[in-house]
């Protein structure tokens, strides 16, 4: 009964899709707006539907109405509410679902930010939408149709969610982060879309298309680093990071997308950029769709997948599809977005863009060379290669410095020409910063070349972007003779999205220094210890107290007591074995104790008949990653949040680009 | 060399995890494979360091994508024993890997050999980052115009000029 | 139309796809054994409840050998085992074959046997695992058809297919 309700619904919003993806095209053809109103009200319906369907799975999953095939794939009348909830998106079916309702949910908000703005470009950024929509309605309705009936008898017990997944909370909210990430990029791509369609580009439009990055952006950077902490919360190796690719599938689209944000910033001052700011924003979708691919066709295997699908060839004939028309689409129309202007002088803020932009798409290059790279060499010899985290961190770890590098430099030059002592000026004091910081770094214990580097490289980005925020303060304070107070509200006032990108360049500070020390000076021990024996790692003693066996509903669990010592302690961490229905092997919770500079880290090997195999991580600044991302966070929505509309629609917006 | 691993070892007093001691009466020579032994034998702190040095480049066959050093798969810990043994008879960083590619193939080694095609990994991202650095160069230095006056900005602009009047202080 | 755009684009977009295409005909979990045609590395192993008694590789020479990984948490070999059972049966004074038991306990193996119709061949206990490391076993059950010479012909990825087994063997002897 909700099968068919959920089949029904589906087929209406595919329809619907459908069919504001060809109003929306003829509305941009003949300038119609009787047509644009028409595409507005399909794409309502689209979202209507989809949101529907989520509410209708939702409510089949908690009824445990095992007619309807995706329940009884992932249900089990075993699971505690929330794990039946959130199992919605614990599997591929209905993880389309989530992906639907959030594409219904951006497109609404384009649709409404929309009606009644830039009537040229409008219909044909909301037609695009509606046929990438129409894609994944069709996926929902076809060939991954989670609503379809179980063939009978219909079992009265599932076997629950992959137990991977029920068995830590981040698992609740790190899918739902990315996709609103991976979704999002819908948007801007239709808008970039909709500007080659329409063969113009003006400032109003290039200034929304980078609030449509920023929104995505924030939520996939949320989701990268909510996955490497549920990573390093449950997979109980110790990491966070493992260059797997899936994780590289989300990787690619943020190094494109931040490049794009930093291209974008360019074209409201100058136009040079235009026509490569959307090429950026055309291929960060692209990849969020081979990402897409990677984690469901099974032609890559990692933790993350969702194994043996059939929706792999469609999704592939759909990705070659917008590869192709992407490409000729930008060869028929980019000249018409190539603005006139002069190249940027060698030493100057927008040669940092550019530099930034070159080692943004370098590094996402590289990555998707080395993710593809087994792939290649199977294709053309098969021979079987791996391509892991040496590698990749052989790569990444260079760029990624001198990409530090660049946020320092970058917002320390002024626009266009500088002469040479107004550079000297810009850089000396935050030179002498750097090396106050890497001497710091030496006292502090931090002997080896490339964590040197790294932190000194931190300290000059860090020095520049805090006078970056504070120069405007003290200039108010002394020419209008404002208090610190007022100068810093009306500071903020006039370039809050540039302070919200300021904040956003701290919390990337913070994150790549916490990456780089803990990788750096990580270090691990493995132990078998008997009940009442200790052992020492470091500044650390490890007692073990005791293991005990829980009964849960859904599984079992060997919590072992480990009573530790040392710095900031002591305290205790149980670290567990859980045995899942329906699993093979046991899954090992690890514990965490997360102290300012280093996480004492227990995961249990093995529980013998006398012994417990434990393995213990010191793993210094990993805290830090979650308190850079909060940073991040900050940033995003100072520079996201809304602004109050000034002005007549489309006028030059006052804005400081940083 | 051999004095100060053996004076840091005993300085350290680890916790050794039970190595499959008697596995070594019965156990495999990988002699033949690989040959002798060309560092020195190994124990303690610097036993385990130099074992996650080469744990970490060998991918765990089941997990598919993490290194031995870190999964906690049997099968990976497994691995990581025979790597420690290997370690602690002075087989070195290269013989170990040579030997698990003999048995697993090049599958196994996490860094593909940068031997053959496999140095387009390195050398492509080498590339594009120089052929950027050309386009960049030539956009930068070759179309200037020449004695081009400062490039001109949208004039008023008025927080611009504050932005760069701030700079000039 | 701007050619240099369309033509890097093809370029960069065609090579792209077709080498995600080509992943789909190929299972990502399987990996060719580099030791086929290679020597079998030697192993000397105990019985299980075989009184000390050991079992070398070397002194099969003469006759095919056929080593099975296993263990009792692996489900695949449970229905693998009956198989392997009537295929020694058959070849029985022909052929040796071998279980080799990884990553397992002795009460478990011996549980394992007797409720899955015991043993028609030696099973091996693969101390510390070094059995398994060098012949390259990944996911169980995992099994290598050594000729007399000793050197591997084949490896079977999962349950052995009589069939394939058979084939093999007839061209061997």
């Amino acid at each position: 009964m909700l099968g068919r309700l959920g089949e029904v619904i589906t087929l209406l919003g595919l329809a619907a899709a459908v069919a504001g993806g060809v109003t929306g095209y003829a509305a941009g053809r003949t300038g119609s707006h009787a047509l644009l109103r028409a595409t507005q009200r399909l794409s309502m319906t689209f979202t209507a539907a989809m949101l529907t369907i989520f509410v209708v799975m939702e409510v089949a999953l908690v009824r445990h109405d095992f007619s309807v095939s995706y329940v009884a794939k992932v249900g089990s009348t075993k699971s505690p509410l929330y794990v039946t909830i959130v199992s919605l998106w614990s599997s591929l079916e209905g993880s389309i679902i989530l992906w639907g309702a959030v594409l219904g949910i951006f497109v609404a908000v384009f649709t409404y930010w929309s009606r009644d703005r830039h009537p040229e470009t409008t219909p044909w950024a909301l037609g695009t939408m509606l046929w990438i929509c129409a894609f994944f309605a069709f996926l929902i309705a076809g060939p991954a149709n989670p609503f379809s009936p179980t063939p009978l008898p219909i079992p009265d017990e599932g076997p629950g969610p992959n137990p991977l997944l029920q068995n830590h909370v981040l698992m609740i909210i790190h899918p739902p982060m990315l996709y609103l990430g991976y979704v999002g990029m819908t948007v801007p791509f239709g808008m970039a879309i909709g500007a080659l369609l329409a063969g113009q580009l003006g400032p109003a439009w290039t200034q929304a298309l980078r609030k449509a990055l920023l929104i995505p952006w924030g939520f996939l950077t949320v989701g990268i680093i909510l996955g490497g902490w549920w990573a390093y919360a449950v997979l109980g190796w110790g990491g966070y990071w493992a260059w797997d690719p899936v994780e590289n599938a989300s990787f690619l689209p943020w190094l494109t997308a931040t490049a794009a944000l930093h291209a974008a910033m360019l074209p409201s001052r100058r136009d040079t950029m235009k026509g490569w700011t959307v090429v950026l924003v055309l291929i960060t979708f692209l990849l969020t769709l081979l990402g897409t691919f990677m984690t469901r066709s099974g032609v890559f295997n990692s933790v993350h997948s969702f194994t043996q699908s059939d929706i792999g060839p469609i999704f592939l004939i759909f990705l070659a599809f917008c590869l192709v028309g992407c490409v000729l689409l930008l060869a028929a129309r980019i000249d018409r977005l190539a603005g006139e202007g002069d190249a940027p002088h060698p030493i100057s803020r927008e040669t940092g863009f550019l530099l930034n932009n070159l080692l943004l798409v370098a590094l996402s290059f590289t990555v998707l060379v080395g993710t593809t790279y087994p792939l290649i060499i199977e294709a053309v010899n098969d021979t079987r290669l791996s391509v892991g985290e040496p590698y990749f961190n052989r790569v990444a770890m260079p760029i990624g410095i001198t990409l530090l590098f660049l946020m320092g430099v970058g917002p320390a030059l002024p626009w266009g020409e500088a002469s040479n002592r107004k550079i000297m000026q810009a850089l000396g004091p935050p030179g002498a910063a750097s090396v106050a910081v890497a001497a710091l770094g030496w006292a502090g214990g931090i002997r080896t070349p490339w964590p040197l580097v790294l932190v000194a490289t931190a300290g000059f980005a860090t020095y520049v972007t805090v006078r970056e925020m504070v120069t405007p303060v003290l200039v108010r304070m002394r020419e209008n003779k404002e208090s610190p107070l007022v100068a810093l509200s009306h500071a903020f006032e006039r370039g809050r999205r540039r302070y919200g990108g300021y904040v956003v360049h701290l919390g990337i500070i913070v994150l790549i220094v916490a990456i780089g020390i803990s990788h750096a000076y990580r270090r691990d021990q493995e132990f078998s210890i008997n009940t009442g024996e200790a052992a020492t790692f470091g500044d650390y003693t490890f007692r073990l107290v005791g293991v005990e066996s829980l009964n849960e509903a859904h599984r079992q669990r060997e919590v072992v007591t480990v009573d530790v010592t040392g710095p900031g302690g002591p305290f205790t961490l149980k670290p567990a074995l859980n045995n899942y229905s329906g699993a093979m092997n046991a899954i090992g919770s690890p514990d965490v104790r997360s102290l300012p500079t280093l996480d004492v880290y227990v995961s249990v090997l093995s529980i013998g008949t006398d012994r417990v195999g434990l393995h213990v991580y010191l793993n210094p600044a990993v805290g830090w990653l979650w308190i850079g991302m909060g940073i991040v966070i900050v940033g995003t929505v100072l520079a996201a949040w809304p602004a109050r509309r000034s002005g007549a629609v489309g006028a030059p917006i006052v804005e400081a680009p940083s | 060399m051999i004095a100060l691993l053996l004076g840091l070892a005993v300085a350290q007093e680890p916790v050794v995890p039970e190595p499959a001691a008697s596995a070594d009466a019965v156990g495999l020579d990988p002699t033949p494979i690989i040959g002798e032994p060309i560092d020195a034998e190994l124990i303690g702190e610097a036993l385990e360091v130099a074992t996650r040095e080469t744990a970490q480049k060998l991918r765990c066959p089941t997990c598919q994508g993490s290194s031995v050093a870190e999964s906690p798969a049997e099968g990976a810990r497994a691995m990581k024993a025979e790597v420690r043994k290997m370690r602690a008879r002075g087989y070195s960083d290269r013989q170990v890997l040579d030997f698990f590619e003999a048995a697993y193939g090049e599958f196994i080694l996490l860094e593909p050999r940068n031997e053959g095609a496999n140095r387009a990994l390195w050398y492509a991202p080498v590339a594009l980052v120089g052929l950027g650095m050309a386009a960049a160069a030539a956009t930068v230095l070759g179309r200037r115009k020449p004695a081009a006056a400062p490039t001109p900005r949208t004039p008023g602009d008025p927080y611009l000029d504050r932005v760069d009047r701030e700079l000039d202080r | 139309m701007n050619w240099k755009v369309l033509v890097a684009g093809l370029l960069l977009v065609v090579p792209l796809v077709w080498v995600l295409g080509s992943g789909f005909g190929s299972d990502p979990s399987y990996i060719p054994s580099p030791l086929i045609g290679k020597a079998a590395p030697e192993f000397e192993l105990p019985v299980l409840d075989g009184g000390g008694q050991t079992v070398r590789l070397s002194s099969l020479r003469g006759k095919p050998v056929v080593v099975n990984f296993w263990a009792t948490w692996c489900a695949t070999c449970e229905t693998e085992h009956p198989i392997l059972l009537s295929l020694a049966r058959t070849y029985e004074g022909r052929v040796q074959f071998l279980g080799i038991a990884y990553l397992d306990t002795e009460p478990k193996l011996r549980a394992w046997l007797l409720r899955n119709g015991g043993s028609a061949f030696p099973a091996l206990i693969d101390v510390g695992s070094a059995a398994a490391v060098a012949y390259g076993v990944g996911r169980l059950p995992e099994s290598y058809l050594i000729d007399g010479g000793g050197v591997i012909r084949q490896k079977y990825f999962g349950a052995v297919d009589a069939g394939k087994v058979i084939d093999d063997l007839e061209a061997l002897l």
